[in-house]
């Protein structure tokens, strides 16, 4: 389930970087300061977004005008617009805009706390292999590309077997389907600040190996770390939501966004949409505003738009 | 290096790929809750009948010896007996498997034509409107849900349009090529979206670098016209990233796959092995994950060894 | 916008041939509407037929932009806001690319810096040149075309243009890409040829020839020639006339002899003065002047002629570091890295010593294991075998802390200071750090106060603590470098091509810097590089490396003795001297 740039083998990652746009070398310099303000636009609404939502989970008891669990059968499949029911009705009765401001508590939580788990995991096996002989960073990246080869969705319902389906399946998959991915970018970006002259002049300048790493090399990779983290908690919840689509994460009655996609889905044959539509929607404007947020952020972090204070 | 060599040493790497991976499969099968024989057999037989039937699978031997059965068992016994089905497990599984074979090569055909397409208009276009067109319709497209863009696909072109079969993979009459293909089409999409976005950002990419880099304007200074330059030189120099990404993305659509057949109902390995799940069918679940592995891992030495003969650097 | 002293004088070039180009009032922008960068402002120049022209300038005058702008080639973000380019007569200003097409090639040659990147990897070398032959003559068969790219090869000196034909770009040596570049650049027999740093990545030997077969390819063909180039020796050696540019504009233009030994312009003079010239230091010696660049000295020795006394044998003081059969082999590949083994001898039994004082200079070109000699002398690399001995210190058997201990005494001033310097870490900080880690400061206090003595020391102000080295120049980035380096007190400075990535002129401050603080701190440098005539300037004595080996060692002031070995002979016949006198091309 890439929504992710997956780079492999040298000529690739050369071409992803960080994904960004490569273009001319030197035309990022002569960049307008037109530019640089459309990049903060695109940060403040990405942050607007994510605040409103976020706001929205943590005081979805105050916020949601009905229970998210119990119906009214006699108000099913109301259209969007009801008085009453501002999205309407599922096939059960019950306020979508309720299940949609709790089901974010779920989705959102879940892929945030699996993004957080697998980038701390990613990063210390990034680092390790970075710093440690070729045989050490070979057997780690190869245990990288095992990750990969090994189907994604058979390990959610492999953690499915071995749980019962949850809320934790869900978080194991997100951090199975995205630690890899945060290795081999971090990996890349390891290697790249460790062969550059600073580390060897810290060498020089008698700097140990955990300074070299915490103080020198750290510094220059955190950025993109956390960049590339924001970016994944936007993929991370389209990917909850497939992975709970299928049945193994959140029990019903219980709402998350996958869940109600799926159970949308069962409806969609008889004509209905707006229970399956209005969840992916939402998912859709999240998580393209953690992408740009992760853009953003990508310029704030540019060392070279970093000025001294004086 | 010889190219058969070079290729023997490529083999050579995904063997230990290919032995975690195993020992990895091998072990869902052991490390899960509750037993199979029991659910599947304790209302029908004695307790010593069961040991007998625990004996028959080879449960009662050491870990490492159950390892070894089922590795032979995968070359000569076609996998071992599915529980439920009582038949090998490969003959179980392979008819499923060559439908999910179908529909991922009709994703990768989508993948690539589209991916390469959208790749090549931003590419030329760079920063201009189709450039940003194309790179907005890409963003917004890689945050979409497979699941749910399969879901609005059908209700678009199969119920409001009517346009496309709703799902299946074959009318209920039967029908002939013509009639796997409109059952492919959407799947089909469904399963390409993510990849042939991916790809298309690095082709995109690819020609934006190749375009600044000295060779090209080497050619432009000799009078070469543009679409010489990118039909010939780009294109021969974005061939190679352009090919591993499309035999990585084989992989990543493999897993898409698995998540469209059950939002189209096609008769594929996926919704076998969802099926095979709820039915606690280990030797099933483990011989899918087998042939899933072997795939990705094929398509990935085979990409490999395309990506090395396009390399001029490793010719003679 | 015209520099009206400068432009060529309309009258004049009426009466003469219509000239091969001619610029007049060229602005070129970055960019559009009030955001704009004017890179270029308002130059003109004129090239008669048959002429060499040199355009000279530092990093960011606008030359290589110049040279662009005349067949359209400028950056995406780049056009051309005012003024005329006539190629021969044809305005090209304003042309669409349709149109330039028919000029670019046929009536216009170009020629680029980077020869490893000018051709496309992905093709044979006659796959491209037939490419281009069919572009300029529509119709030719393929064997016609392989014809006259063999033909082609052979007038640039490639004798066996067969296997060029069959070979990858790759295959191919530096020197042998940019015969090709030529070539092809030069096939359709173009009124002007156009050569942007041609020689710039290119070894000192391989530069020369190259400049060689520039010149008889022109003479041949009877094209003019554009030479873009910040090297005055390159001027000197093929230029009938030179512009010199600055910060887009035009300072000086005029015949090469009046413009190298009497610029009128402040600014040419101070560039001029910059270069380093093999026997300007004895001169000015024997003047009783300091060993400075920029400082002319006041007798007029003809640079590079003659032997000069056995002034510099110091006394042998003890040695500082001493190598002893010193061999490096790098492995690469292996087991379990998903590449084959295979490996190479980059240091092969080199022993040398530096005496405690001087100045010991290792030269070599690229590839040639000066920069892996100096990274294992000082403690970067371990030796495979041989012994490296710092003041008593056997520095090749010492690990971890106990090499630690002894760095402070000798350091390292990298060749690329954007590089060595942490992008995101205040430069001040970076000095501080490992004051303190030696305990040279005993606060970060204390380590501030040393800071800001050595960022004097290096002729920095204080307030330079708190910057971000991207917020720096070159120069000040290279000062840095060696104020880090100077805070731990160090015996030995080793000095890895610390000027190869500066312009001529701040390469003169910062040489001028290093022979100041070699006075002052009474310091021992091992200096490192690639252009003899820079290294002659510092150097007390000098080492020569060729593939690995050390062939020659020898005091600078013997240079021109008949002992030395050929590769020392090669480097220096491939120096290009400024012909101060005026008088005609060397041969």
């Amino acid at each position: 389930m890439s929504v992710l740039q997956r780079p492999a083998g040298e000529a690739v990652a050369a071409l992803t970087g960080p994904g960004r746009d490569p273009g001319p070398s030197g035309s990022r310099r002569r960049r307008g300061p037109r530019s640089r303000a459309r990049v903060n636009a695109q940060v403040v609404i990405a942050l607007a977004i994510i605040a409103v939502f976020v706001l929205l989970a943590v005081f979805a008891p105050l916020i949601a005008p009905y229970d998210p669990v119990a119906g009214d059968a006699s108000q099913k499949y109301l259209p969007v617009g009801s008085p009453g029911f501002l999205l309407g009705t599922d096939e059960q009765g019950r306020d979508i805009l309720s299940r949609l401001i709790w089901g974010g508590r779920t989705s959102m939580l879940v892929s945030l706390i699996a993004v957080v788990a697998s980038t701390l995991v990613g990063s210390a096996l990034a680092l390790t292999a970075g710093f440690a002989n070729d045989r050490v960073a070979g057997l780690i990246m190869r245990s990288i590309d095992v990750m990969f080869a090994f189907p994604v969705i058979i390990a959610a319902l492999a953690f499915a077997i071995i749980l019962g389906p949850g809320l934790l399946v869900v978080v194991l998959a997100i951090v199975f389907v995205a630690t890899p991915y945060v290795t081999r970018i971090v990996f890349v970006e390891v290697k790249r600040h460790r062969g550059r002259e600073y580390v060897e002049a810290a060498v020089s300048l008698g700097a140990g190996f955990w300074s070299i790493l915490f103080r020198e090399v750290l510094p220059n990779v955190a950025g993109q770390i956390v960049v590339y983290a924001t970016g994944l908690v936007g993929a991370m919840i389209v990917f909850s939501s497939s992975i709970s689509a299928l049945g193994i994460g959140v029990q019903p009655p219980a709402a998350d966004w996958g869940r109600m996609i799926s159970e949308g889905a069962k409806v969609i044959i008889s004509g209905n949409v707006t229970v399956a539509l209005l969840p992916g929607l939402v998912v859709l404007v999240v998580a393209l505003a953690f992408n740009w947020l992760g853009d953003g952020l990508n310029d704030v972090f540019d060392p070279h738009k970093r000025r001294s204070r004086s | 290096m010889g190219t058969l060599k070079h290729i023997g040493w490529r083999l050579a790497n995904i063997l230990p790929v290919l032995l975690i991976v195993s020992v990895l499969t091998f072990l869902i099968g052991r490390l899960t809750p509750g037993d199979p024989i029991q659910g599947q057999f304790a209302r029908t037989f004695s307790p010593e009948q069961i040991e007998a039937i625990r004996d028959s699978y080879g449960l009662n031997l050491p870990l490492w010896q159950q390892y070894l059965k089922w590795v032979a068992d995968l070359f000569v016994a076609g996998g071992g007996n599915s529980i439920v089905q009582d038949a090998p497990v490969f003959d179980v599984l392979w008819p499923n498997f060559l439908n999910t074979i179908v529909l991922t090569v009709a994703g990768v055909l989508i993948c690539a034509v589209v991916g390469i397409t959208i790749g090549t208009i931003a590419g030329a276009n760079h920063r201009r409107a189709a450039d940003r067109f194309s790179m907005l319709f890409v963003q917004v497209g890689s945050n979409l849900s497979v699941y749910w863009f399969g879901l609005i696909l059908i209700w678009v072109f199969a119920l409001q349009l009517k346009w496309l079969p709703v799902s299946g993979m074959q009318s209920r009459n039967g029908g002939g090529f013509g009639d796997l293909l409109a059952h492919l089409i959407l799947p089909g999409i469904s399963a390409a979206l993510i990849s042939m976005l991916v790809l298309a950002r690095f082709t995109r990419i690819g020609i934006v670098q190749e375009s600044h880099s000295d060779y090209y304007k080497t050619f432009q200074s000799q009078g070469a016209g543009r679409l010489s330059l990118l039909g010939k030189h780009v294109g021969r120099n974005i061939l190679p990233p352009v090919v591993n990404i499309i035999g990585l993305e084989i992989g990543t659509l493999l897993t898409g796959v698995l998540f469209v057949e059950s939002v189209f109902n096609w008769p594929g390995i996926g919704t076998q092995l969802l099926n095979a799940v709820n039915g606690k069918d280990y030797p099933l679940i483990q011989g899918g994950v087998v042939l899933i592995a072997l795939v990705y891992l094929v398509v990935n030495l085979v990409t490999d060894i395309a990506v090395d003969a396009l390399n001029p650097r490793l010719k003679r | 916008m015209t520099d009206l002293d400068i432009a060529p004088r309309r009258e004049e070039s009426r009466a003469l041939p219509v000239p091969a180009l001619e610029v007049t009032d060229l602005v070129v922008e970055f960019g559009s509407g009030e955001s704009a960068t004017r890179v270029v402002d308002g130059i003109g120049f004129s090239i008669a037929p048959g002429e060499s022209f040199a355009l000279v300038g530092e990093s960011g005058s606008g030359k290589s932009i110049t040279a662009a702008s005349i067949l359209g080639l400028l950056p995406d973000d780049a056009r051309i806001a005012g003024g005329s380019i006539r190629l021969g007569g044809d305005e090209l200003v304003g042309l669409g690319s349709n149109a330039l097409r028919s000029y670019r090639g046929a009536r216009v040659g170009m020629v680029f810096q980077n020869p490893l990147a000018s051709l496309d990897p992905s093709f044979k070398v006659g796959n491209q040149l037939r490419e281009i032959i069919g572009i300029h003559r529509p119709g030719t068969r393929r064997a016609q075309q392989e014809q006259i790219a063999a033909e082609w090869l052979g007038h640039v000196g490639i004798a066996d243009a067969p296997r060029v034909l069959a070979a990858y770009p790759h295959e191919l040596s530096g020197g042998m890409r940019q015969r090709v570049m030529i070539a092809i650049a030069s096939l359709s027999q173009p009124a002007l040829l156009i050569a942007d740093e041609p020689t710039t990545a290119l070894d000192a030997v391989i530069q020369k020839q190259i400049l060689d077969l520039l010149r008889s390819v022109i003479a041949e063909t009877g094209s003019s020639l554009l030479i873009i180039t910040h090297d005055f020796g390159v001027v000197s050696y093929v230029a009938d006339r030179v512009a010199v540019m600055k910060q887009g504009r035009l300072v000086e233009q005029g015949p090469r002899s009046s413009v190298l030994s009497a610029p009128h312009d402040a600014y040419t003079r101070t560039l001029i003065d910059a270069v380093p010239e093999i026997g300007t230091r004895f001169a000015l010696e024997r003047a009783g002047q300091p060993r400075r660049l920029g400082v002319r000295p006041g007798l007029a020795a003809a640079p590079g002629t003659q032997p000069v006394s056995a002034e510099g044998h110091r006394p042998a003081a003890a040695p500082i570091l001493t190598a002893e059969r010193v061999r490096k082999e790098f492995v690469v590949g292996g087991i379990g890295t998903g590449q084959s083994k295979r490996s190479f001898l980059a240091v092969d039994e080199v022993s040398l010593e530096i005496r405690r004082g001087e100045v010991f200079g290792l030269i070599g070109e690229s590839g040639s294991g000066k920069s892996t000699f100096a990274r294992l002398a000082g403690g970067l690399l371990p030796v495979s075998s041989g012994t490296v001995d710092f003041g008593g210190a056997p520095l090749s058997t010492l690990t971890g802390r106990a090499l630690r201990a002894v760095r402070p005494r000798f350091q390292y001033v990298f060749q690329d200071a954007t590089s060595s310097l942490n992008p995101r870490v205040t430069v001040g900080e970076q000095i501080v750090r490992p004051v303190v880690r030696f305990g040279k400061a005993r606060s970060v206090r204390e380590g501030r106060a040393r800071a800001s003595e050595v960022l004097d020391l290096v002729g920095l102000p204080a307030a330079y603590f708190d910057r971000y080295p991207h917020e720096l120049s070159g120069g000040q980035r290279q000062r840095i470098g060696i104020a880090r380096a100077l805070a731990l007190e160090p015996e030995l400075l080793i000095l890895d091509e610390p000027t190869s990535a500066l312009d001529v002129s701040t390469q003169a401050t910062i040489l001028n810097l290093l022979l100041d603080l070699r006075e002052r701190l009474d310091l021992t440098y091992l200096f490192i590089g690639h252009n003899l005539a820079v290294i002659e300037f510092v150097c007390d004595r000098i080492g020569v490396l060729e593939a690995g080996r050390l062939v020659d060692v020898f005091h600078a002031t013997d240079l021109f003795s008949p002992d030395r070995s050929p590769v020392t002979r090669a480097l220096l016949g491939a120096i290009l001297p400024i012909a101060l006198d005026g008088g005609g091309q060397a041969p």
